[in-house]
């Protein structure tokens, strides 16, 4: 249901659903829209863009024109926001994604899951490296044993190649 | 097939050891995930959808199945002793619970609250039995204008009741219809789209998507707030309510199972409206209406039902009709597509063993959920215990190894972690994301009935007002859009004049 709100902060999120919108529809004509009496594959994603280009324009507009409607100061959403907690936890995934396979399932996850703990979760050393190991093993021993699902591993071939 | 013979194969279904195996796995992870607050059935059963791909569909969604109508039953648990729902569903039980368990009476609740669901989730699966085939043999009449119009008023109704903004709502609804254009066009074989991104050219893959939206984005959210709960310690006794509190629950408990079963039905409806229409029904029809929210058990007995309920009555249209009633629906949808199984008017004929299998199932599973809550009620209150600073990580781990489980590519890390920070960021602009997966899983199945209606009408758009069952639909639809068009207008007018 409507809470009418209207925030200097949904300016920013509105402007750029009409950048998408208009792209969508540049894209979807130029895929070929057809006709009415015969759809091209552009047809429904152009009148997609139209409608959220329109919607998010008016929203605008009108978020512009009543922007004094409301007196009461807007919360501020990011004050308690600890960026680095946040950041740090979407970079230790993405971290996850490009290491996973050059370094095995093992070994990924637990560096991974002791910085978690460690610097996200501010863990004491001792307990960090102690969670990490128990939950690999218990990863490794339901999922990759148990489930039989497939994880990467480490590449030991490669290592002994270069050792010796 | 008859009804008794339905109920036999079901049966038949069920008690092969696998298949109870899976269901006591899926109400006890269920259960659980109710409990633990930061994390809802949505993103548990996303997280666990990879792995049911290796099991027979049947196995496979009796155990998603459990896990919905197990996190009704642990959402309970932690709104009564912690002030806290598990999940959304239990939000209002917090209101009397709570209380209830501050007058030492948090046994009677925590035992109402379990019958009360077990009552509503059995007369609500009598119900799903009784209208699924009569509902079916109207949809094999359905055309592709009435597929389309029903779409729409599902993602009309889902974006009426956002508990945002509908426009907000709205947008989200036609970024999730955009994002199920990406990828090849199954009419012409075109790419849409797809950026140059070869991956990209299947669509966007929707279990990464979602566990980033339901499971990275909520892990980022509670981040900003990690503490730990402080449980209400009292003595937990008493846990079969008395003679006085029955009295006092029946009515609730019975307006709740129908109630929460016809909530449930509605495309855009689901446990959340349920739980809180029907404790806006009570308190309306009470006769101490002031008791309400000072430990009244009704508070308690009707919206516990009600939302147990409505997981039986949101299978109907997606057994009936192939259509999604919510978001876990529409994941089970996602599911049984994946299996290769279509469920849709024909889906009881053709698939009985899965369709009596997943109601017998759901029996079985409310059973298993009597059984376990109350005696385990201690464990739970343990489990509540545990920092959410350990629990993070774990969340995080199972997403990952859930999502590259399903096609071993890091790809999906990606697009989970994309859309996890996306969503993350919108969450603080108030957006909700339950009108995007719903528009994303319909989105295909709503242009393809659009195109062939426009071909079967010569281009004209008058065919979804010309069949009564699709213009009912697109009428609701406008009108729904104009009562918040005319409220949003009067409140402005209002403001403008306090001005």
């Amino acid at each position: 249901m409507i809470t009418g709100s209207f925030k200097t902060r949904d300016v920013l999120p509105n402007t750029i659903w009409m950048i998408m919108g208009i792209s969508i529809t540049i894209m979807a004509y130029n895929l070929d829209i057809g006709s009415f009496q015969n759809p091209g594959p552009g047809m429904y994603p152009f009148l997609l863009g139209i409608l959220l280009f329109s919607i998010s324009l008016t929203v605008l507009v009108y978020n512009l024109r009543n922007m004094g409607l409301f007196k009461k100061k807007e919360e501020a959403i990011w004050a308690d926001v600890e960026f680095g907690k946040i950041a740090g936890t979407i970079a230790i995934l993405l971290g996850y994604g490009l290491l996973l396979e050059r370094l095995g399932f093992s070994v990924t996850t637990f560096f991974s899951l002791f910085f978690l703990f460690k610097i996200i979760g501010v863990e004491k050393l001792s307990r960090a490296l102690v969670w990490s190991i128990l939950i690999v093993i218990s990863a490794y021993l339901l999922f990759i044993v148990a489930l039989k699902v497939y994880m990467p591993s480490f590449p030991w071939e490669d290592l002994m190649n270069i050792l010796h | 097939m008859d009804y008794f013979n339905g109920i036999f194969l079901g049966f038949s279904v069920v008690i092969q050891p696998v298949n109870l195996v899976y269901c006591f796995a899926g109400v006890l992870v269920g259960t659980v995930i109710g409990v633990l607050p930061g994390i809802g059935p949505v993103a548990a059963i996303a997280i666990l959808l990879p792995s049911t791909f290796g099991i027979p569909p049947v196995t496979g969604i009796i155990m998603l199945a459990g896990i919905y109508y197990g996190a009704m039953y642990g959402g309970s648990t932690t709104s009564i002793l912690v002030n806290i729902p598990g999940e959304a569903a239990s939000v209002v039980t917090c209101l009397d619970g709570y209380q209830m368990a501050r007058q030492g009476r948090a046994g009677p609740a925590l035992g109402i609250a379990a019958f009360g669901s077990f009552i509503g989730g059995t007369i609500s699966l009598i119900i799903l039995m009784t209208l699924v085939y009569p509902l079916a043999a109207m949809a094999i009449k359905f055309g592709p204008p009435e597929y389309f119009a029903i779409m729409v008023m599902g993602l009309t109704v889902v974006t009426y009741l956002a508990r945002g903004s509908l426009p907000k709502a709205m947008v989200m609804a036609l970024v999730g219809l955009v994002l199920g254009c990406i990828g090849t066009d199954t009419i012409s074989g075109k790419y849409r789209f797809v950026l140059g991104i070869r991956e990209l050219s299947d669509g966007v893959p929707l279990v990464p998507m979602v566990m980033g939206i339901f499971g990275v984005a909520e892990v980022l959210t509670n981040l900003e707030k990690l503490g730990d709960l402080s449980v209400f310690e009292t003595k937990i006794k008493n846990l079969f309510p008395n003679l006085e509190d029955w009295k006092k629950s029946t009515g609730p408990i019975i307006r709740g199972s129908f109630l929460g079963t016809a909530l449930g039905i509605i495309p855009g409806g689901g446990t959340i409206l349920a739980s809180f229409v029907d404790y806006s029904l009570e308190k309306r029809i009470s006769k101490y209406p002031e008791k309400f929210g000072t430990g009244a058990i009704e508070g308690v007995a009707g919206p516990e039902t009600a939302n147990n309920s409505a997981v039986a009555g949101s299978f109907i249209p997606l057994m009936a009709f192939g259509i999604p009633a919510n978001v876990v629906m529409a994941l089970i949808l996602g599911a049984l597509l994946i299996h290769g199984v279509a469920p849709g008017p024909l889906f009881v004929e053709q698939h009985p063993d899965i369709f009596w299998g997943i109601i017998i199932s759901m029996y079985v599973g409310n059973v298993m959920l009597l059984v376990l809550n109350l005696p385990l009620i201690p464990l739970w209150v343990k489990l509540l215990k545990v920092p959410y600073r350990i629990l993070f990580p774990l969340i995080l781990l199972f997403c990952l190894i859930g999502v590259y489980s399903i096609d071993n590519s890091l790809f999906d890390i990606y697009i989970m972690v994309f859309f996890g920070t996306v969503s993350y960021i919108l969450r603080k602009f108030e957006y909700e994301f339950a009108p995007l997966i719903l528009a994303f899983i319909i989105g295909p199945m709503m242009e393809t009935s659009f195109r062939q209606s426009l071909i079967m009408s010569n281009g004209s758009f008058l065919i979804f007002l010309q069949r009564p069952i699709s213009a009912v639909c697109i009428i609701i639809s406008i009108a729904l859009l104009c009562i918040n068009g005319l409220s949003f207008y009067r409140k402005k007018e209002k403001l403008s004049k306090l001005e």
